[in-house]
């Protein structure tokens, strides 16, 4: 009866549709995933705030909070309350996060870095859902030079090292151009708590004393400041590449320390002891810096109401990493693999502010959001993810976090959390094939093992199989570097992120 | 009732508006600003934590004393981020090593990785060791390869060390290392090939 009432239009339509999937469905087999179109599915707004530190956030419990917008937020999103990078680095936090695996199973853990076009992204995916997927980035990092606009249909930079002044105008006009009514994924990023921390007033330095003018000063002004400040000296005059022999196995272990300690005493360096003033007012421009992003967050957020985009869109707001701000004498996110670093603020709006104001303690990871978003939306997980989805406690159930949580870095280091404690290893990188034999073999109370307060070296031991199980349970780095553009190194080293590193 | 009729009706009024405004997103500036909590930001109060920043008689726009959240807005516009202090003239060297750590070929790297941290294990314990050199670790990784002679003869003076003090050697490479077989190069030609000479 149902093969009769079919007209020959309608036919034709079918074979339209028919064609359309089995072309995506092919995509879908590159993925080796099925292919569906969802309709009445949410859009996905996911706010990504560079080097922005958890703790230095009112709802994650500052004192003097920089963030009364994202305070207000925090009451109609589910807030997690222990959320954590796996790498302190923009380029493969995003990598990681667009793709829910460990950076080091990406690419080689250089700043050659390209997102690999044979590993499925969270974009991707949702386009093979039928999702129009946008990116308006910040640049640096995050931008085309690094394989980033892989799956969006729109992607654009406005600058590097960009501000929400600058992300939020082109990000409203896509907003503004779009004719189709698929739901939309749309990323908007920027760089407003990334040094150079300094921002324009009456936000700048709202939380800092705009006549100082000491180290502190200089730190958080210059471009370079933070990254020549280490060992709690400030090297206006050398870069960081010139600072380190970049050949140790520990970047501030004992032989870079003397190595510095030699530079601090040389008149000509001119160097600068970082004080407890120094600090609190570097902390201060950065609070200011985060009231500025607040701000500029605040209205992101009525722009997308004036939209009525709120009623049917889930917003993700979260930090690729979070910065060391004087701690072990550093203003840095690469040194280290520690909270300051990996815990970051990550709040999820569902439509029309549902479940707000619930609070989350497990431990979750940004490894965890494609699995979560694509559960959301009914789409398929392609293979090889690592995260895992945090939807029941979206929809008010309850989840199991992670009993563990493993990070690493470019320079050289991986770390595991667990309730026992930390245990950070250091100098071999996790791309190098041998990381995992030495990570087995070296002393535990040696040179390579750093151990959290409070950890036991048998307690240490079983952190170590650990990690060294996780490490052996990752394949090895697909390789996948490309030459680096004169642009790119031009980029790169305005910010510090190249010389000899 | 009619109380309750009234309440109904706030809360139906209250949640039809846009939650979300330029001015909710702007008056929390206006609230830290305001220090004497007089419901004004005055000039002294704008002053207080300006730098670079527009002066208050062009901040306000209408003369009126204090700064409404469109006054606010417009001093936000008025500077970029970027640029509002001019900027900072860039202090990088302008020659960077770039045969250093992130230019080293991924090859060359992960085996001066890996036998520069076997040399810290032993060189931490006992500092006068007799070890290959920084130098001969930086050329053999020049091979690229792992049986590399000068690799192999890194590695087994690693190992030797490693063996005298009682610490582990990673189990695959000694297993490599045996499976290769050969004799000891001497340092002087370990360097000449190295350099391909």
């Amino acid at each position: 009866m149902r093969n009769e009432a079919r007209s020959t239009p309608r036919r034709a339509g079918v074979r339209v549709v028919v064609l359309v999937t089995l072309l995506l469905g092919a995509l879908g087999v590159l993925f080796g995933m099925s292919q569906r179109t969802l309709a009445g599915q949410p859009n996905i707004i996911l706010i990504s705030l560079d080097t922005v530190r958890a703790d230095r956030l009112g709802l994650y419990g500052a004192q003097r909070s920089p963030t009364p917008n994202l305070d207000r937020f925090a009451e109609e999103a589910v807030v997690f309350e222990n959320a954590y990078s796996v790498i302190g680095e923009t380029m493969f936090s995003h990598a990681s996060l667009f793709t829910s695996r460990y950076p080091s199973e990406l690419s080689t853990m250089d700043y050659r870095f390209s997102l690999p076009p044979d590993v499925p992204n969270l974009p991707q995916v949702l386009g093979l859902y039928g999702y129009e997927t946008s990116a308006v980035t910040a640049g640096g990092h995050l931008s085309d030079l690094f394989g980033f606009e892989q799956g969006f249909d729109h992607f654009e930079s406005p600058r590097h090292w960009a501000s929400f002044y600058d992300v939020l105008p082109p990000t409203m006009q896509w907003l503004d151009s779009r004719a189709g009514r698929d739901p939309f994924f749309l990323l908007l990023h920027s760089y407003d708590a990334h040094a150079r921390y300094m921002k324009p007033s009456p936000y700048g330095f709202a939380f800092a004393n705009p006549e100082y003018r000491g180290t502190g000063f200089f730190i958080a002004e210059r471009n370079a400041g933070v990254t020549r400040t280490l060992e709690g000296r400030f090297f206006p005059k050398t870069g960081l590449p010139e600072l380190l022999d970049w050949d140790e196995p520990r970047l501030l272990g004992p032989a870079n320390k003397a190595r510095l300690a030699l530079r601090a005493n040389d008149p000509d360096e001119e160097s600068r002891r970082v004080t407890r003033h120094d600090v609190d007012f570097v902390r201060g421009v950065y609070d200011g810096a985060l009231f500025y992003a607040d701000m500029m967050f605040g209205v992101t957020m009525a722009e997308l109401d004036r939209r009525g985009l709120l009623e049917n869109s889930i917003i993700i707001v979260l930090s690729d990493h979070g910065e060391e701000l004087g701690e072990r004498g550093l203003f840095n996110h690469r040194f280290s693999l520690n909270d300051a670093v990996l815990k970051v603020p990550l709040l999820v709006r569902m439509p029309e502010g549902a479940h707000g104001g619930r609070r989350i303690s497990e431990w979750v990871s940004l490894l965890d959001i494609m699995p979560t978003l694509l559960e959301l939306v009914g789409a398929e997980l392609p293979a090889g993810t690592r995260g895992k989805s945090f939807v029941a406690a979206l929809e008010g159930g309850s989840i199991e976090g992670h009993e563990a949580l493993f990070s690493e870095n470019v320079f050289r280091m991986m770390s595991i959390k667990h309730r026992r404690g930390r245990l950070t290893f250091s100098g071999v990188g996790g791309d190098s094939p041998f990381a995992a034999d030495l990570l087995a073999s070296a002393r535990i109370d040696g040179p390579a093992f750093e151990l959290a307060e409070g950890l036991d070296e048998s307690s240490a031991e079983l952190l170590r199989a650990e990690l060294e199980a996780w490490r052996r349970g990752l394949p090895s780095s697909p390789r996948t570097q490309r030459e680096v553009s004169d642009e790119l190194r031009s980029v790169l080293q305005e910010q510090g992120y190249w010389g000899p590193m | 009732m009619r109380s309750t009729l009234l309440g109904v009706a706030l809360a139906l009024t209250l949640s039809c508006q846009p939650s979300w405004t330029y001015v909710t997103a702007l008056e929390p500036v206006r609230v830290h600003m305001d220090v004497d909590q007089d419901g004004a930001v005055s000039a002294v109060e704008y002053q207080a934590v300006s730098y670079r920043a527009p002066d208050f008689g062009t901040a306000d726009s209408d003369g009126d004393g204090d700064l409404s959240h469109t006054e606010i807005w417009n001093i936000v516009l008025s500077q970029a981020p970027a640029t509002f202090d001019g900027g900072m003239p860039m202090t990088e060297p302008s020659s960077m090593d770039m045969s250093a750590y992130f230019g080293t070929d991924y090859d060359e790297r992960i085996l001066i990785d890996m036998m520069n941290f076997l040399r810290e294990e032993v060189a931490v314990l006992e500092p006068g060791a007799d070890l290959p050199t920084r130098r001969q670790i930086a050329r053999a990784a020049r091979s690229k390869r792992l049986d590399a002679p000068q690799v192999v003869d890194v590695l087994r003076q690693l190992r030797a060390r490693h063996q005298e003090l009682g610490l582990r050697f990673p189990k695959k490479l000694g297993e490599n290392l045996d499976a290769i077989g050969g004799e000891r190069i001497e340092g002087d030609e370990l360097e000449g090939q190295a350099d391909g000479e």
